[in-house]
C-alpha cells in the first residue's frame, strides 16, 4: 500500500457508468497525461479521484486514504472528515475564473494553505509562498488584483495555490484550455519541472496531445468506454 | 498592510463613536443637560434608540455580507432572501388580528411575530437549499417568495380598516425607537451570538469566492458552510426585522461600500468594518429622521434610501463598466 495513488475496479459517472471498470497503481511522482475526446468522462474521472463526485463502485486510495463510498459521502459528516484529509493529499485546479477586485494574486495563493489553518500565516506559508511564485515566475503579479490579470496569469496564479497545499497530488482539468500557444509550451515545461523537482504526482486532462506527449512521463487515454494507460505517447493518428 | 486596516477599523469606530454622542443630546441641545426632562429624554428614549439603530446596523449589514458573497451577486441582500417580507406578513396578521383581539398586547406580539416571520421563511429556505444547494435558484426562490408574501400583504391592507392600515404602513416604514429595556437585552444577546457565529464562518467563506470544486477541494464542507450561514443571516435579519421593522439597503449598500475601501481576501476584517459601518449608517439614518422638518420627521426607511439608494446605483454602473 505505499503507492502513491491505487485504484481498485472504479466505476465512475453521475449515476451511470461512463467506463469500464478501472484498476491501476501509480507507484511514485510523474506527470500523467488524460486524453480522451469530449464527453468521454476525463473531467468525471478527475472529479472522482479528488473526491468531488463519489465512485458508483470500487475503491481510490490515495496515499493510504481511502475516499468514501456513494453511501458514506451523502452524510455531512463524512463529507467533511473526508475533505478535511484529503486536503492534505489532493489538491484540484480547474479552469474556472475567479474575476474579484478585492483579492490579491498572493490571496489567492494564500487560500492554498486553508487545509493548515493558520491565521496569521506563518514562516512556513510564506516561505511556500515565495518558493511558487519564482517558480512559476509570476513574482511581478503577486500584488495585482485578480480582476486585472490575463487568463495566462489567472490560471499560473491557480497552480501556485495548488502548489502551496503542499500535497503528493495535483489534479489539474485542462489547464491549457484558454491559453495562447507560447503559455501553453511553458504551462507543460512548468509542471514536469514541478513533478520532478518537487516529487509530486500531477494528473492533466488536455487537447493539446503534441506538447503534452513532449512532457508527460505516463498516458492514459479514454476511448470506447475504456481507459487504457501507457508508458509512451498514444499515437495521434490511430 | 495589516495596519492600514486597523487604521480603517480605528477610523470606523471613531465615527461611530462621534455619531453616538452627536445624535444622544440631539432634542436637548448640548450639555451640559440640567433639568430632570433633559435626562429623561436622553436616557428613556435617545439612548435606547442609538443601542438599537446601533445593533439593527451591524445585523443588517454584515447578514448582507454574508448574502453576496455566498450568491456571488453584489445586488443580493436581506430583503432579496424574503425574509423581511416574510416578518412583514407575519405583523401584519397580528395587526389585524390584535384589532379583534384587543387583550393581545401588540408591543410584545409584534416582534415575536417579525421573528416567527421571518424563521419560517428561512426554514422554508433551507429546506429548499438543503435540496437544490444554494445557487442563483435560492435567490431566485427568495424574490419569489416576496413577491407571494407581498401579494398576501396586499390583501390584507385592503381588508383591514383604516386604522390598522396606517399602523402596519408606520412599521413597515422602520424605526428605531420602539424598543425598551427587555427588547435591548433580547436584541443585543441575539446580535451578539450572531455575530460571533458568523466571524467563526468567515474563513471558510473567503476560500468559497473560488467556487464549490476547488474549496472543497481545500477541505471546506461547502454545503455545511452554506447551510450555517443560511441560518446566521436569518437569525440576524429576523431579529432587526421583528425590533425595526423591514429596514431597506443597509444590508446592501454598505458590504460594498467596505469592499470598495477595504480591498482585502480577509473576511474577518470585512466583517468587522460591515459591523461598523452599518451601524454608522443606521445613526446616521436616524440622526437625519430626528430632524424636524416642517414639523414632520421623515421614516427611517427614506433616510436609508436617500443615504443608500444612489450609492446602490453607483455600484450597478461601477459594475458594468
Amino acid at each position: 500500500m505505499s503507492d502513491i495513488l491505487h485504484i481498485e475496479a472504479l466505476e465512475f459517472g453521475r449515476g451511470t457508468s461512463l467506463c469500464q471498470p478501472v484498476s491501476l497503481s501509480v507507484p511514485g511522482s510523474g506527470l500523467i497525461i488524460l486524453s480522451g475526446r469530449n464527453g468521454t468522462g476525463k473531467s468525471t474521472l478527475l472529479k472522482t479521484i479528488a473526491g468531488l463526485i463519489p465512485a458508483l463502485s470500487g475503491t481510490i486510495t490515495i496515499k493510504g486514504t481511502r475516499l468514501p463510498s456513494n453511501a458514506q459521502a451523502s452524510s455531512f459528516r463524512t463529507a467533511f472528515k473526508t475533505f478535511n484529509k484529503l486536503s492534505h493529499q489532493l489538491a484540484y485546479v480547474n479552469t474556472d475564473r475567479v474575476k474579484e477586485d478585492y483579492i490579491k494574486v498572493q490571496d489567492l495563493i494564500l487560500f492554498g494553505r486553508f487545509p493548515y489553518l493558520n491565521q496569521p500565516h506563518t514562516e512556513k506559508d510564506l516561505q511556500l509562498l515565495d518558493e511558487a511564485v519564482n517558480l512559476l515566475g509570476i513574482a511581478a503579479i503577486r500584488n495585482k488584483y485578480l480582476n486585472t490579470i490575463s487568463d495566462g496569469e489567472w490560471q499560473k496564479a491557480n497552480i501556485a495555490r495548488a502548489l502551496v497545499q503542499d500535497t503528493p497530488v495535483i489534479v489539474m482539468d485542462e489547464p491549457s484550455a484558454f491559453l495562447d500557444y507560447p503559455s501553453k509550451v511553458q504551462l507543460f515545461k512548468d509542471l514536469r519541472t514541478i513533478a520532478d523537482q518537487k516529487n509530486k504526482l500531477i494528473i492533466v486532462s488536455t487537447h493539446d496531445m503534441d506538447l503534452a506527449n513532449r512532457h508527460g512521463t505516463a498516458f492514459w487515454q479514454i476511448e470506447n468506454h475504456q481507459l487504457s494507460i501507457s508508458e509512451t505517447p498514444f499515437d495521434l493518428n490511430s | 498592510m495589516q495596519s492600514r486596516h486597523l487604521l480603517i477599523l480605528l477610523f470606523c469606530l471613531i465615527a461611530l463613536a462621534l455619531t453616538a454622542i452627536f445624535l444622544l443630546p440631539f432634542p436637548a441641545g448640548f450639555g451640559p443637560w440640567s433639568s430632570e426632562s433633559d435626562l429623561t429624554i436622553v436616557y428613556q428614549f435617545r439612548l435606547p434608540a442609538v443601542v438599537t439603530a446601533i445593533c439593527c446596523g451591524m445585523a443588517l449589514a454584515v447578514s448582507g455580507h454574508i448574502l453576496q458573497q455566498l450568491f456571488k451577486n453584489t445586488l443580493a441582500g436581506p430583503y432579496i432572501l424574503g425574509v423581511s417580507s416574510g416578518a412583514s406578513l407575519m405583523v401584519a396578521l397580528v395587526i389585524i388580528s390584535t384589532s379583534a383581539l384587543p387583550f393581545i398586547s401588540r408591543s410584545f406580539s409584534i416582534p415575536l411575530a417579525g421573528f416567527v416571520g421571518a424563521s419560517a421563511i428561512l426554514f422554508l429556505i433551507l429546506m429548499v437549499s438543503a435540496r437544490f444547494g444554494y445557487g442563483a435558484i435560492i435567490l431566485l426562490f427568495g424574490v419569489i417568495i416576496g413577491q407571494l408574501t407581498g401579494a398576501l400583504q396586499n390583501l390584507l391592507s385592503y381588508l383591514a380598516n383604516p386604522n390598522d392600515l396606517k399602523y402596519f404602513t408606520l412599521w413597515s416604514m422602520g424605526s428605531f425607537n420602539s424598543t425598551i429595556d427587555m427588547d435591548l437585552m433580547v436584541f443585543g444577546c441575539t446580535l451578539a451570538g450572531g455575530l460571533i457565529w458568523a466571524f467563526s464562518l468567515m474563513p471558510s467563506l473567503s476560500v468559497m469566492v473560488l467556487g464549490d470544486e476547488v474549496s472543497q477541494s481545500l477541505g471546506v464542507n461547502t454545503r455545511l458552510v452554506a447551510f450555517q450561514l443560511l441560518a446566521c443571516t436569518g437569525l440576524l435579519t429576523g431579529i432587526a426585522t421583528a425590533y425595526c421593522g423591514p429596514i431597506a439597503f443597509i444590508g446592501m449598500a454598505i458590504p460594498n461600500m467596505v469592499k470598495i475601501l477595504f480591498k482585502t481576501a480577509n473576511f474577518k476584517h470585512l466583517l468587522l468594518a460591515n459591523a461598523l459601518l452599518g451601524a454608522c449608517m443606521a445613526l446616521i439614518s436616524q440622526m437625519i429622521s430626528s430632524v424636524d422638518i416642517a414639523s414632520v420627521n421623515i421614516p427611517v426607511n427614506v433616510s436609508t434610501a436617500i443615504i443608500g439608494g444612489p450609492f446602490v446605483i453607483y455600484i450597478l454602473f461601477r459594475n458594468r463598466n
